[in-house]
């Protein structure tokens, strides 16, 4: 990573896009889902596509993960301790699954081969068909649209692949390039303390898009814990039918709208909350 | 009497199931050893201190083989061995000497001199930081540990 960062041409840049574009393509994943459920978009047909989203996200989040794991600084070797001892706490399978992705019964260098098959080969190939399914079903049934109540429905519009959208595409990639090279430059991304199986830092924190789930581990038992992120997890993906069945128990008010504000409101309060000490 | 042919055919079907059975078996059986390694339990004794250098009120740290810390104490003549790893979730806890106590800062898990939890997730779930046995034979304090070879 050292050699990467200081000694190839340009892999400065190239590394600095790479951690860049991993925020924000997390951020965009969450954002992109936050508006497909406020408008009501996973509903009937597009309950698979919803599904497949929100599989992409935790692929994503998976990304995240094994990608700063990777570095093997301080934080890598700490966040892979504890998602290690986390996933051995899941009742059942936890140990077996534990010692699969740990590589044997500790951190070692096993786990960063691991993270990297994983990194590169796994969630590529998984992201790779869940976004394929995903873009198929955005193709079959659609891209919906937000129409309000007095607003006249909008006739079909269509634009040509060649050159509209091809360009529109393209535009995006150049400001996302010049974006990201804007990041790389200004906030260059360094390397951390080396990992030390010994001793922990006294100060420790996860990527921002963790901090959900670290204050939550501070403030629940660790049962408690991993049972209501599996649960979070499993709720997240089969929402559409979970949305049917509470829309059956209550037809007149719009149960999930609600429930989408507390959670929302819980993950941004749990965030801030670590992210503030 | 079976037919020639047909005896030959249940031959033919005989050996090319025992040739999948082996060439599959094996590959099927190397896997398994790769993903589940076989897992020794190890005891040692390791040489911790001599007692003259662990008087009552005295505490000492110790690396064990394996990379672990221990913390040795000497609790009113009672010596005690506690490991640094959090059972939480794993991380290694830090001896807070103004606060007499010690303190994880992964979740904020914080435990006694005597290693019982008392705030944080590890109370919640009544853990405890582990105690190794240790026996004194002569002037010398020895650990007894437990590894995974």
């Amino acid at each position: 990573m050292k050699a990467i960062t200081e000694e190839v041409a340009f892999g400065w840049w190239i590394r600095g896009i790479h951690r860049w574009s991993s925020h924000l393509m997390v951020a965009a994943v969450i954002l992109h889902a936050i508006r497909v459920f406020f408008t009501g978009a996973y509903r009937a047909p597009r309950e698979l596509t919803w599904a497949s989203g929100a599989l992409v996200l935790l692929v994503v989040l998976g990304f995240g993960f094994t990608g700063y794991s990777l570095l093997y600084e301080q934080l890598s070797y700490w966040g892979a301790t504890v998602a290690g001892n986390l996933t051995e706490a899941v009742p059942l399978v936890g140990p077996t699954l534990a010692r699969l992705l740990r590589g044997g019964g500790g951190i070692s260098e096993n786990t960063v081969t691991r993270f990297f098959v994983l990194h590169i080969g796994i969630l590529p190939t998984a992201l790779f068909l869940l976004l394929g399914l995903h873009l198929l079903l955005v193709r079959l049934h659609g891209v919906s649209e937000f129409v309000f109540r007095d607003e006249a429905e909008k006739r079909e519009r269509t634009f040509p692949f060649f050159p509209d959208h091809l360009l529109t595409e393209v535009g995006i990639g150049v400001a996302l390039t010049f974006l990201l090279t804007c990041l790389a430059c200004i906030f260059p991304p360094g390397l951390g303390e080396r990992a030390d199986p010994v001793h922990a830092p006294a100060h420790i924190k996860p990527e921002w898009y963790f901090y959900f789930t670290f204050r939550w581990l501070k403030w629940t038992g660790l049962s408690f814990a991993v049972l209501s992120l599996g649960l979070a997890a499993f709720l997240l993906v089969a929402w559409p039918w979970v949305d049917r069945l509470l829309s059956r128990l209550s037809p007149k008010r719009d149960l999930s709208i609600g429930i989408g504000l507390v959670a929302v409101l819980a993950l941004l309060g749990l965030t801030l909350r670590e992210a503030l000490g | 009497m079976i037919p020639r042919q047909a005896r030959r055919s249940l031959l033919r079907w005989v050996a090319l199931g025992f040739a999948l059975l082996a060439s599959y078996g094996t590959g099927a059986a190397y896997a398994v050893r790769f993903l589940f390694p076989t897992r020794r339990r190890r005891e040692r004794r390791v040489f911790a201190c001599f007692t003259s250098s662990l008087p009552p009120g005295a505490s000492l740290k110790r690396r064990a083989p394996g990379g672990r810390e221990v913390l040795l104490t000497n609790a009113a003549g009672e010596i005690r061995a506690l490991s640094n790893i959090c059972p939480h979730l794993g991380c290694t806890v830090h001896w807070e000497e103004h606060e007499s106590r010690f303190f994880c800062p992964c979740h904020q898990g914080v435990f006694a001199p005597d290693g019982i939890a008392i705030s944080g997730p590890p109370a919640k779930a009544g853990q405890r930081l582990e105690r190794f046995p240790v026996s004194v034979e002569g002037e010398a304090v020895f650990l007894h540990l437990t590894e995974e070879v």
